[in-house]
């Protein structure tokens, strides 16, 4: 009690000097700006998650030929996991006199999981957006399928033997396919119609659906017993880890949450190191002379770890609090953005990891501190106020880094880890190394104020290294995250530029194909070309059998060793020219255009473990083809455009019955005339896929602008923490400014002599920022995407400008600052 | 720029000096009035709290008089703005502090060449090295101030002093933090190079024997000056 009083007494006494609130200040700042970064990525995550969630109506899903067991789903439950099933099939719908084939689902009460349906009532009816499926007894039908089968809202449409009540148009659907030409038209009905529809019976080509839910953490859990337990014929989805578009636009926006995190942990924490260096000056003094004065080690230890204890409290209460404050004024700017960002929960965790870093890293801070004050001798303590001054604590930086690869792996889990601490390490290699280059410079005599700036750079290495660092990674990542966004946006434009197929004609016979070309081209349409179909099963390799999808897997389990094939029927296809964005990896394409093999997929090739010379069966309506395989080739699966596994010659394929299957771009005012246009073609699947690419462009939009408030945060919380770290450094270099103005140096010298130092460390920082952004940039196109890296001279650029731009504000405001501050005064000398 | 013998380089008339305390108004100085001309030196000596560091102040323009006038080299300090005042310091006026207030993150070369061309004097190093051969640090170039003794330090900061051949020469107990050993050391070199120099010295002090070596000496008591 007497050393809570005691400190008490001597915290009333620090309310005199600024160090005192420049460590709380500092303290509380970080800990706040790390909640707030916190609460925001728990937010931005959560709500990607559940966007992209929204692609596959659930956050895991599991796909089989046959029923799971039901303990699976019980296993769930008891994991608090939320559930629900459909079943997929392509059957004939018929109305009246009309029929259609459609790409049916069955849903069970639930579905979606995430996401929402769209779907209208009548022609005149607005669109709608609901959370479930349709009741019992009722069938949701695609525009085109309602067109085609001619029917409105309150007809009966027969399903098998189920006559059901044609209730919505099915605008859209969350779970929506990519493969979008092996699709037909789909429609929506209850999973409990399906005994009564008499559709499915032993033989069916039927896809069991299972989709799961909730929490991040319980979801990826699941999701790792479910990969562990699953059968070979079961296949497990979750967008985050697929190979489509929206799973890279995720990957890469969650990177830049880690990064945006990690730096804005590690800015924070730069901080409060400089703010403990300032305060730590008067209080070893302190400590010397008490011990000068006979005061005891123990009776020292006990009041000072209760003395720094209230002021870390203090400032992690503060800190909270503001944080709090911030997180909750920014969640009400995001409910513009999006409700779903402004009601997440943001749970404990944000609380719980701000407090704990504050925590960690104010003793990893103070621990050298304490070792020193009651190692060393105390006429050293009352002499090293002025070494603290001048270098800040070696020790005190490597306990921190301890601490920030501690915090950072609690937050990001190993690889992050490893990646953010080489990338911590690469920068002060390059600090440190740039700053003994620049003292190498001999700058012409006339720039008189860069040469002194040069000189006192050169000369504070150490505080100069840490203040480039900081600033460094703010800028780096912050251009880094430019260009990720300015790259999403590309790709974006790539994938689809103007005027890109928007719609797609599946199942044309082969005299249909110049009608339909005509009609479409009348309207200022464009079409890429009719690909020929042929439907094909793979069965053998090098005359072995392969499993067949649905009997094969059991009969591998009862121990029948075959070799694996592929688990469903295949779109087989014929050309003699290499098809656009097709490129060679191994073989000879002009053997398939002669009729001598086939040319086979990269990926395919790699799955089947299969090359060149190899041959393989398929079994085709009304043959067997077997040939050697010829050429191996690799393709952009992303892209818009028909994309094929195996290529044949047209003269050993084109001789079975096959249909067309063409892409084309129709301006969008024509779509009414194309759905009446298409009812003449009832065996003619019409796939718009212009409400997909809306809905994939209305998701990259979203993360573009998550992209884009990271980039905002991060760079307020550089400025933030250059501000503390200079101002950490205040006081020494008002005493120097002192000084110089005592000795007759005037206003002007002064402040050419600060503004000089204060942007050339943000040139340097920003050029070190742009060599680091170009680094980061090519080791995420090599490892993440597996692309070619660029170089961004623009990056170059941006870089030292935005480097001064950030420092800017500082260095004029400090500088103001400083020149008032050292005015006269000279009792303060 | 040299100035006549004549004129007085430093003059205070009536000058008065007060500051705000937790009681009101405390006077320091009261009614001083002191003319010190071309190459004097003049000691100040009195106890501690007299105003002998105010009235130091006063003649470098870093604080200002209440009342009366303060003139240096014939140019008056009243009124005279922040540039006005530190152009003067640069132009004529040289310090030596207690506390030497040396830069510590720069060399004994760095101290004397960075604060000279901050006040419009470029030096070079050759210069700076040969002022601190005649102050005898000569092997100390390239030393920070805290790998010097108390009494080398003071010997730059009196190098740095005379660095931009000021006219006036303003020392604050010089000596005061150093041995005898050291503080006569360094009392002998002030004389010395004051005297090589030619410059006009203004000292206070707490050291009798050091203020004798001045021309005239005077005592600071409540405010008041008088001949010691």
């Amino acid at each position: 009690m007497r050393a809570l009083q005691q400190s008490l007494q001597m915290l009333r006494g620090e309310r005199r000097g600024a160090s005192l609130y420049l460590w709380c200040i500092s303290l509380a700042a970080a800990v706040a700006i790390l909640f707030w970064f916190l609460a925001i990525s728990q937010r931005i995550e959560t709500f990607l998650q559940r966007s992209t969630s929204g692609f596959l109506a659930a956050d895991v899903v599991l796909s089989a030929p046959q029923p799971i067991d039901n303990s699976w789903l019980n296993e769930a439950v008891s994991r608090g996991l939320n559930s629900t099933q459909m079943v997929r099939f392509s059957t004939m719908l018929f109305a009246v006199d009309k029929l259609q084939l459609s790409s049916v689902k069955a849903v069970a009460d639930g579905y979606p999981l995430r996401g929402e349906l769209k779907i209208r009532g009548g022609d005149a009816a607005a669109e709608r957006e609901v959370k479930h499926g349709p009741a019992k007894g009722e069938v949701w039908l695609s525009e085109p399928l309602a067109l085609q089968l001619g029917v409105q809202p309150g007809d009966l449409v027969e399903v098998g033997d189920a006559p059901l009540r044609f209730t919505y148009y099915l605008i859209e659907q969350p779970d929506v396919a990519f493969g979008v030409f092996s699709s037909s038209p789909p429609s929506l009905m209850h999973i409990d119609d399906l005994d009564a529809s008499g559709v499915i019976r032993p033989g069916s080509r039927v896809n069991y659906r299972y989709l799961f839910s909730g929490s991040n953490q319980a979801t990826q859990a699941w999701y790792q017993w479910l990969k562990e337990n699953k059968k070979e014929r079961h296949r497990l989805t979750s967008l985050v880890d697929s190979e489509s578009n929206l799973g890279d636009a995720y990957q890469r926006a969650q990177q830049v949450i880690f990064l945006a995190m990690a730096s804005a942990l590690a800015l924070t924490l730069i901080a409060m190191w400089s703010a403990l260096q300032s305060y730590s000056g008067p209080l070893t003094r302190r400590v010397g002379i008490l011990r000068i004065l006979g005061v005891s080690r123990l009776q020292l230890y006990i009041q000072f770890t209760v003395h720094l204890s209230i002021s870390i409290l203090f400032g992690i209460g503060v800190g909270l609090g503001v944080g709090y404050l911030l997180d909750s004024a920014s969640a009400k700017q995001f409910a513009e953005l999006s409700e779903e960002l402004a009601i997440v929960d943001i749970g404990w965790k944000p609380y719980a990891l701000a407090a704990l870093s504050g925590l960690i890293a104010a003793k990893c801070l103070l621990v050298p501190l304490f070792l020193n004050w009651f190692s060393a001798s105390p006429r050293g303590l009352l002499e090293s106020e002025e070494r603290t001054a001048k270098s800040p604590s070696v020790w005190g930086g490597i306990l921190l880094a301890v601490g920030f690869v501690l915090l950072t792996g609690l937050t990001s889990g190993l690889l992050n880890l490893l990646l953010m601490t080489g990338l911590v390490l690469v920068l002060i290699v390059f600090c440190s190394l740039t700053l003994f280059l620049v003292g190498k410079i001999k700058l012409p005599a006339k720039l008189k104020n860069l040469n002194l700036a040069l000189l006192l750079l050169v000369r504070q290495r150490v505080r100069v290294t840490i203040q480039m660092v900081g600033l460094t990674l703010a800028v780096a990542l912050t251009l880094a995250m430019v260009f990720v966004r300015s790259d999403l946006l590309e790709e974006w434009q790539r994938m689809v530029p103007d005027q890109s197929a928007n719609f797609f004609l599946v199942n044309v016979s082969p005299d249909e194909r110049q009608v339909l070309a005509a009609e479409i081209e009348k309207r200022e349409g464009s079409l890429s070309g009719f690909y020929p179909i042929v439907r094909g099963r793979m069965v053998a390799i090098n005359g072995e059998q392969v499993v067949d999808n649905r009997t094969g897997a059991a009969e591998r389990e009862e121990g029948e060793e075959r070799r694996r094939g592929i688990n469903r029927e295949l779109n087989l296809t014929w050309s003699n020219a290499l098809p656009p964005e097709n490129e060679i990896e191994s073989g000879d394409w002009q053997l398939t255009s002669d009729g001598k093999g086939l040319s086979v997929e990269v990926g395919m090739a790699e799955r089947l473990e299969v090359g060149l010379g190899d041959t393989l069966t398929f079994v085709v309506t009304g043959g067997e083809i077997t040939l050697p395989i010829t050429s191996i080739r690799s393709l952009d699966w992303k892209s818009m455009r028909p994309n094929f596994f195996v290529i044949f010659p047209e003269k050993e394929l084109g001789q079975y019955a096959h249909t067309y299957i063409a892409s084309f771009y129709l301006p969008y005012e024509h779509r009414d005339w194309l759905y009446q246009f298409m009812r003449s073609y009832p065996a003619v699947s019409l796939i718009d896929i212009e409400q997909i690419l809306e809905k994939f462009a209305t998701y990259l939009v979203q993360i573009v602008q998550v992209v884009t408030v990271l980039v905002l945060l991060v760079m307020l919380t550089a400025i933030l923490v250059t501000a503390s770290l200079v101002m950490g450094s205040f006081v020494r270099r008002h005493r120097e400014l002192h000084i110089y103005r005592i000795l007759g140096a005037g206003d002007k010298a002064l402040r050419g002599l600060l503004l000089s130092e204060f942007l050339m460390v943000g040139a340097l920082a920003g050029l070190l920022a742009s060599a680091l952004g170009e680094l980061l940039l090519a080791g995420q196109a090599i490892w993440v995407f597996e692309q070619t890296p660029k170089f961004h001279l623009t990056l170059w650029l941006y870089g030292p400008l935005a480097g001064i731009a950030a420092s800017l504000p500082l260095a004029i405001w400090l500088t103001w600052r400083l020149l008032n501050a050292s005015k006269a005064k000279t009792a303060s000398v | 720029m040299r100035v006549n013998a004549a004129l007085n380089m430093i003059e205070f008339q009536q000058v008065n000096y007060t500051v705000d305390g937790p009681q009101g108004a405390l006077s320091i100085l009261n009614g001083v009035t002191l003319e010190v001309k071309q190459g004097e030196s003049v000691a100040i000596i009195g106890p501690s709290g007299a105003g002998k560091s105010s009235l130091l102040s006063l003649a470098a323009g870093l604080e200002r008089s209440s009342a009366g006038e303060v003139k240096v080299a014939g140019k008056s300090l009243t009124g005279a703005d922040e540039s006005t005042l530190a152009e003067l310091r640069a132009e004529y006026i040289g310090f030596v502090f207690q506390s030497f207030l040396l830069i510590p993150e720069l060399t004994a070369i760095e101290n004397l060449t960075v604060p000279a061309q901050l006040c419009g004097h470029p030096v070079s190093p050759e210069t700076a090295q040969s002022m601190l051969t005649k102050v005898g640090l000569d092997k100390r170039g390239h030393h920070y101030p805290q790998q010097m003794s108390g009494g080398e330090q003071q010997r730059l900061a009196i190098a740095r002093a005379f660095m931009t051949n000021p006219t006036i020469l303003l020392a604050d107990e010089p000596t005061g933090n150093l041995d005898r050993a050291n503080g006569e050391h360094i009392s002998e070199l002030l004389f010395r190079m004051n005297k090589e120099q030619g410059t006009t010295l203004l000292l206070v002090t707490h050291d009798e024997g050091l203020a004798k070596q001045c021309q005239r000496v005077y005592r600071l008591i409540d405010g008041k000056l008088e001949v010691a």
